[in-house]
């Protein structure tokens, strides 16, 4: 679905902050050195090469979304990757909803501990996409985390915070 | 002959029964990785990555290894079942492969593309054993004027080669330059862009960022375009019966191509950026085009699936080529594997084979055996796989959200790069969703520090000189290759047209001829 004309797209949006992001990058490289005394190359120097041929095609990135608003398409399937996939629609709110519970999920990681919050991100993420079976989801949230503990924990011996459990 | 005895040796460096065991879960894995919808080889190589931690270096690799190739056997099984590709280079694979299954063929179909791979993978591994000493004794002339230039045209390849929009292709390794910048600079010890932060120093660990942009990009692409919501047409799959097993015309149509594929494969893998889908995509045309019924394809011709299946997997192998010897990935893939031998003090490139031959020869063994233990899998798990493809992606998608944000804490204990993978999985999905290039983000990521310290080694000796790149024959000729890269694009579309319209003039004239 395109944009009305003259409304800004998701494409300028992305590219306009993706400039902003490379001039802070490349102001920054132009504060460090271009050259030593001795002559060799600076900090700077391959910072600010990346830094300025980034703008300059980020630049004309987004002056070709400016000029293509009406016609803010995607470029996905351009290698075929999306070959015999059917069109189901866009759904950006269920992305964004996992795009939080994701954040959610790691900004409780360490407080709440691997299993407690990987058990409630699944129960979450499952009670959204595959809401006509809860009990399977409730089932699958307990042991899948339970099962990811295990497997970094025991079998691999890398650590994972227990966050509340203990206290119980 | 030297390669024969490196070889042994590598073999007898892989059969310990702990090599064995987990070349064994690589295969498994990979093919797992494989069927899944929506995760091709190079976000499962990085999602299984953290699982490799508790392992011996030669281990680890071999067993990533398999997981890479197993995922290139396993991608076939959903391309032939539900039409739907695990990743781009089994896209060729749908073509002939669907038809046959819905013709109620799709056991012969999977046993015939299994053999593919299997002769391919074979054909490269032997490929490989061969090529590999002989590029390494070439590349361990290189300087650093040489060494830069090949990281350059490496990643020039991948951004033509790939052609999706090849100014955001330069800007996505822009990005992944600019990314390898953070943390301090080895030449002056100065710190850049760390923002005063401990965790910043030692850079921007690629795991994270791999993780991130192929595990959880994917992920919200899937569900974007609503994966959620897909009820997958399934055709099933029976090993009981003759009618699993290919015929003998099945046989005989196929051999031709599977040997073409694979040959074909394995030159076109050796190029950066070429890989599997375009030698896929290549096999498959080469075929229809040798073929004396070409109308058969697209309805099923067996050629048409055992031609690009056999190609994918051979290019898989010669993409090894350029990873081992010049420490150069060529594809998404192959620049996780490269993150993985850095991650355990491995440094790939000319000396490799020189100062670890262990290590590099077993993992080229591994390829023989692998490849057996895949055929196998392959011929009498084939109902396994074909069900964890009907695993829906609503119940998989939190799965490996859970276990990508596990697995990124576990590499450093660190919250903070999980945030980075998880910010890395929301660019992700706007990079692929706006035409720019993961891959090469993470390949300029993993090639950034190289590039820079060969830059930097380059303008010493010369005093600052640009001049030496032309100065050498080496660096002259790889000067050449980068200019006929950069021309392609402009000058490909007009030479096409040139001879569109020549052909077009000399239709007309024979129009005008016959009465």
């Amino acid at each position: 679905m395109a944009p009305a004309r003259g409304r800004i797209g998701v494409r300028t949006v992305f590219f306009g902050l993706l400039l902003v992001l490379l001039a802070a990058y490349l102001q920054m490289a132009l504060g460090m050195e271009w050259r030593t005394e001795a002559g060799r190359i600076g900090a700077g120097f391959f910072p600010r090469v990346v830094g300025v041929l980034g703008v300059a095609l980020t630049l004309v990135a987004l002056v070709h979304s400016l000029r293509d608003r009406g016609g803010d398409t995607d470029e996905r399937d351009v290698d075929g990757e999306d070959a015999g996939e059917a069109d189901l629609g866009r759904h950006p709110g269920t992305m964004a909803i996992v795009v939080g519970a994701s954040a959610a999920f790691a900004a409780t990681f360490v407080t709440l501990g691997a299993v407690v919050a990987c058990a409630l991100f699944l129960f979450g993420c499952l009670w959204l996409l595959n809401r006509p079976r809860p009990l399977l989801n409730a089932v699958l949230s307990l042991g899948l985390a339970l099962g990811l503990y295990l497997l970094f924990e025991t079998l691999l011996g890398a650590g994972l915070p227990a966050g509340v459990l203990p206290l119980f | 002959m030297d390669v024969f005895a490196d070889l042994g040796q590598g073999i007898l460096a892989l059969l310990t029964l702990q090599n064995v065991l987990l070349l064994g879960a690589g295969v498994l894995l990979g093919m797992v990785v494989g069927v899944m919808p929506g995760l091709g080889p190079s976000a499962g190589l990085a999602i299984l990555l953290p699982l490799t931690f508790a392992l011996e270096p030669t281990g680890a690799i071999i067993m990533l290894a398999a997981v890479y190739y197993g995922a290139m056997y396993g991608g076939t099984i959903t391309s032939v079942l539900i039409n739907t590709p695990g990743e781009s280079a089994t896209v060729a694979s749908t073509f002939d492969g669907y038809p046959l299954a819905r013709k109620g063929r799709a056991g012969p179909a999977l046993v015939m593309a299994a053999i593919a791979s299997f002769v391919a993978g074979t054909i490269g591994a032997v490929l490989i054993s061969v090529a590999a000493p002989a590029t390494a004794a070439v590349a361990a002339s290189f300087g650093p004027p040489e060494l830069f230039l090949v990281v350059v045209a490496g990643l020039l390849t991948l951004i033509v080669v790939i052609g999706r929009n090849r100014l955001l292709g330069v800007l996505s390794a822009l990005l992944g330059f600019g990314l390898a910048t953070v943390g301090i600079d080895v030449g002056s010890g100065e710190q850049r862009y760390t923002f005063g932060s401990t965790q910043l120093i030692n850079g921007i660990d690629f795991i994270p960022v791999a993780i991130g942009l192929f595990g959880i990009g994917e992920i919200l692409h899937t569900l974007w375009r609503g994966g959620h919501l897909e009820r997958l047409g399934y055709v099933r799959v029976s090993s009981r019966g003759r009618g699993f097993w290919p015929n003998r015309e099945d046989h005989r149509e196929s051999r031709g191509a599977i040997v073409r594929g694979s040959f074909l494969g394995f030159v076109v893998g050796t190029a950066p950026g070429a890989g599997a889908t375009v030698a896929s995509l290549m096999s498959y045309n080469l075929e229809k085009s040798l073929s004396r019924r070409p109308e058969r394809f697209g309805k099923g011709a067996m050629a048409g699936l055992a031609g690009p299946e056999a190609a994918n997997n051979a290019a898989s192998a010669g993409a090894m080529v350029p990873l081992l010897t010049l420490g150069i990935p060529g594809s998404a893939s192959t620049a996780v594997l490269l993150g993985g031998f850095l991650m355990w003090g491995l440094q790939p490139g000319p000396l490799l084979m020189d100062q670890n031959p262990e290590f590099a020869w077993g993992l080229i063994a591994s390829m023989y055996l692998g490849n057996i233990m895949l055929l196998l899998v392959n011929l009498f798990c084939i109902p396994v796989f074909a069900s964890i493809a009907r695993v829906p992606f609503r119940v998989l998608a939190p799965i490996i959200i859970a276990l990508c944000v596990a697995g990124t804490y576990t590499v450093n204990g660190s919250i903070i790069e999980v945030g980075i993978m998880l910010a890395c999985g929301v660019l992700g999905f706007f990079m692929r969703r706006f035409g720019m290039s993961p891959a090469a983000l993470v390949i300029a990521l993993v090639l950034g520090p190289l590039a820079e310290e060969t830059l930097r080694q380059t303008m010493i000796i010369s005093g600052g000189d640009p001049a030496i790149f032309l100065q050498r024959t080496t660096s002259t000729v790889l000067l050449i290759v980068i200019a006929v890269l950069v021309l392609i694009p402009a000058v490909l579309p007009r030479i096409r047209r040139a001879v569109r319209a020549r052909l077009t003039a000399r239709d007309r004239t024979n129009d005008t001829l016959v009465p």
